[in-house]
C-alpha cells in the first residue's frame, strides 16, 4: 500500500470529504504538484472520480459508493472556499465548538465556514442545492436557515454585526440571479448569498450519453 | 454530430434561454440567434448534446411560421393614449392567412427548469404555438440587434406564478435590481378584448410595453 506523505492534503480532503484535486494541489510549485497527484493517484487510502468535464474529485476511499449529490455537494463547497479569492476554511464541528463556543449547540449541521478575507473573520453557513429544487422552494429554506439563526443570541450579534452570513450554491447563474430577486434582503439582519458553481453543473446533469455520470479509478 | 461531454458557453445560453426566456425555439431562429457567435456545427453539437441529456426535447409542428418586421405592433408608456386595440386586434389575426409548415422545435424538459430556475416541461397546446413562435422570433431579435436588452428579458415561467384569473405578461426585460423597466408581449391572433385586458394591466401597474 502506498502512503502518501501529505499530511495536509489528507487533512483538507477530510475535512471536506469530498475536494478537487486540481485545487488541492493548486498552490504548490509545479515539481511538487506533480509528485503530489503522482502520490495521490497511487494511494489506496483515496479514491478519484472524474466527472464528464474531466475533473478529478478525490475522497478518503469508503467500500461504499457514494452518491453523486454527496460528491456535489463535498466538491462544491470545497470549490466555493478554495477556488476564488477570498480565503474561506469549513469548520468542522470541534473546530466550531473550539472557536465559538457561544454559538455551538449539540447536533448542528454541518456547514459552516469562516471567511478570513477581511480585517475581521466572517462565519458563515454553506447550503448546496444537490436536489435542483425550485426558486420558491429555495427561497423559503433560506428564509427558515435566517429565522432559525436568528433565534440564537450569538448568531443574531454575529449577524447584526454584519459577522455572520447565509450562502446558497446553485447550479447556474440563471438561477442564482432569479433567487437573488426573490428574497427580499431588506426583511432580514442576515447577509444572503446566493452563488453559481458550474461544478454543479457538469455533476447533477452531465452533457454525456454514457450510463455512468463518473469514471473511478480506485 | 458528436456531443459534448460538458457544458460549454452556448449549451448554457441555449438552455437557459429555453428554460428562462422563451417556452420556444425552431432550428431556423437557433440558427439565426447564436450564428453571429457560433458556428452551424457548435450549434448541432449543443443541441446534440443537450437533447441526449434530456435538458431539452425536440419535436416537429406543423405551424404557420411567425413572420415580424424589427418594429413592435405597438408601444405603450404610462402617459401615452389608449391604443385603437380594435385595429390592433386587426393587424394580429390578419398575418396568419399562410399555410402551416412543418417545422424542427426545441423546448425545455423539466430538468432544465430545475438547473436554472424556471418552470419548464410542460406540453404546448397547439393554440399556443403559433404565439409562443412568435415571442421566440422577438427574442431571436433582441438578441441578435440588442444583445445587452436581451440579456435582461426573462420570460413567465421564470417569474413567480400570477395569482389565479391573472395573466403574467409572456416576458419582461428586467434591470440589474430585478425591477421591470419594460413588458413584451406576443399578440399572437389576440382578439380585442385580449388585447383590452393586456392594456389595461400595463396601465393599471404603469408598465411599458411593445406589443408584437
Amino acid at each position: 500500500m502506498t502512503t502518501i506523505n501529505a499530511n495536509p492534503i489528507i487533512a483538507e480532503i477530510k475535512r471536506y470529504r469530498f475536494a478537487r484535486l486540481d485545487l488541492l494541489v493548486g498552490a504548490m510549485s509545479s515539481s511538487t504538484r506533480r509528485d503530489s497527484v503522482r502520490r495521490i493517484r497511487r494511494s489506496r487510502q483515496l479514491h478519484i472520480v472524474t466527472t464528464a468535464a474531466g475533473i478529478e474529485i478525490v475522497s478518503v476511499a469508503n467500500r461504499k459508493p457514494a452518491p453523486v449529490e454527496g460528491i456535489a455537494r463535498g466538491a462544491a463547497i470545497h470549490s466555493f472556499c478554495i477556488a476564488g479569492l477570498r480565503r474561506r476554511t469549513l469548520l468542522t464541528t470541534e473546530e466550531v465548538c473550539r472557536h465559538f463556543p457561544r454559538l455551538f449547540r449539540f447536533g448542528m449541521p454541518s456547514g459552516y465556514y469562516v471567511d478570513a478575507s477581511g480585517e475581521r473573520p466572517v462565519l458563515g453557513f454553506v447550503r448546496v442545492d444537490t436536489g435542483l429544487d425550485t426558486v420558491a422552494r429555495i427561497v423559503r429554506r433560506i428564509e427558515q436557515l435566517a429565522e432559525r439563526h436568528m433565534t440564537n443570541a450569538g448568531f443574531a450579534a454575529a449577524s447584526a454585526s454584519r459577522h455572520f452570513e447565509i450562502t446558497y450554491l446553485v447550479a447556474t447563474d440563471m438561477k442564482a440571479r432569479l433567487i437573488n430577486t426573490a428574497i427580499d434582503q431588506s426583511q432580514h439582519a442576515i447577509r444572503l448569498h446566493v452563488i453559481a458553481e458550474p461544478l454543479l453543473l457538469d455533476l447533477l446533469a452531465p452533457l454525456n450519453t454514457d450510463d455512468s455520470t463518473l469514471t473511478t479509478e480506485h | 454530430m458528436q456531443p459534448n461531454n460538458t457544458w460549454a458557453k452556448i449549451d448554457i445560453e441555449i438552455a437557459a434561454a429555453l428554460a428562462c426566456k422563451v417556452r420556444v425555439l425552431s432550428a431556423p431562429q437557433i440558427q439565426q440567434g447564436w450564428q453571429p457567435g457560433y458556428s452551424v456545427k457548435e450549434i448541432h453539437t449543443s443541441l446534440s448534446s443537450l437533447v441526449a441529456a434530456s435538458v431539452l426535447k425536440t419535436e416537429s409542428w406543423s405551424v404557420i411560421p411567425p413572420q415580424i418586421g424589427t418594429q413592435p405592433l405597438h408601444t405603450w408608456r404610462p402617459g401615452d393614449p389608449r391604443p385603437d386595440t380594435w385595429r390592433l386586434s386587426q393587424a394580429c389575426r390578419s398575418r396568419w392567412n399562410r399555410f402551416p409548415r412543418s417545422i424542427q422545435v426545441f423546448q425545455a424538459t423539466e430538468l432544465a427548469g430545475r438547473l436554472f430556475g424556471a418552470r419548464a416541461g410542460h406540453n404546448t397546446r397547439l393554440i399556443e404555438q403559433r404565439h409562443d413562435l412568435l415571442l421566440a422570433q422577438v427574442f431571436v431579435l433582441y438578441r441578435t440587434l440588442l444583445p445587452e436588452l436581451a440579456s435582461c428579458w426573462i420570460g413567465e415561467n421564470a417569474l413567480p406564478m400570477a395569482e389565479r384569473g391573472v395573466k403574467n405578461p409572456d416576458a419582461f426585460l428586467l434591470d440589474t435590481e430585478g425591477v421591470p423597466r419594460r413588458v413584451i408581449e406576443s399578440a399572437g391572433a389576440y382578439s380585442q378584448t385580449q388585447v383590452d385586458t393586456f392594456h389595461e394591466y400595463c396601465r393599471v401597474s404603469r408598465l411599458p410595453y411593445e406589443l408584437w
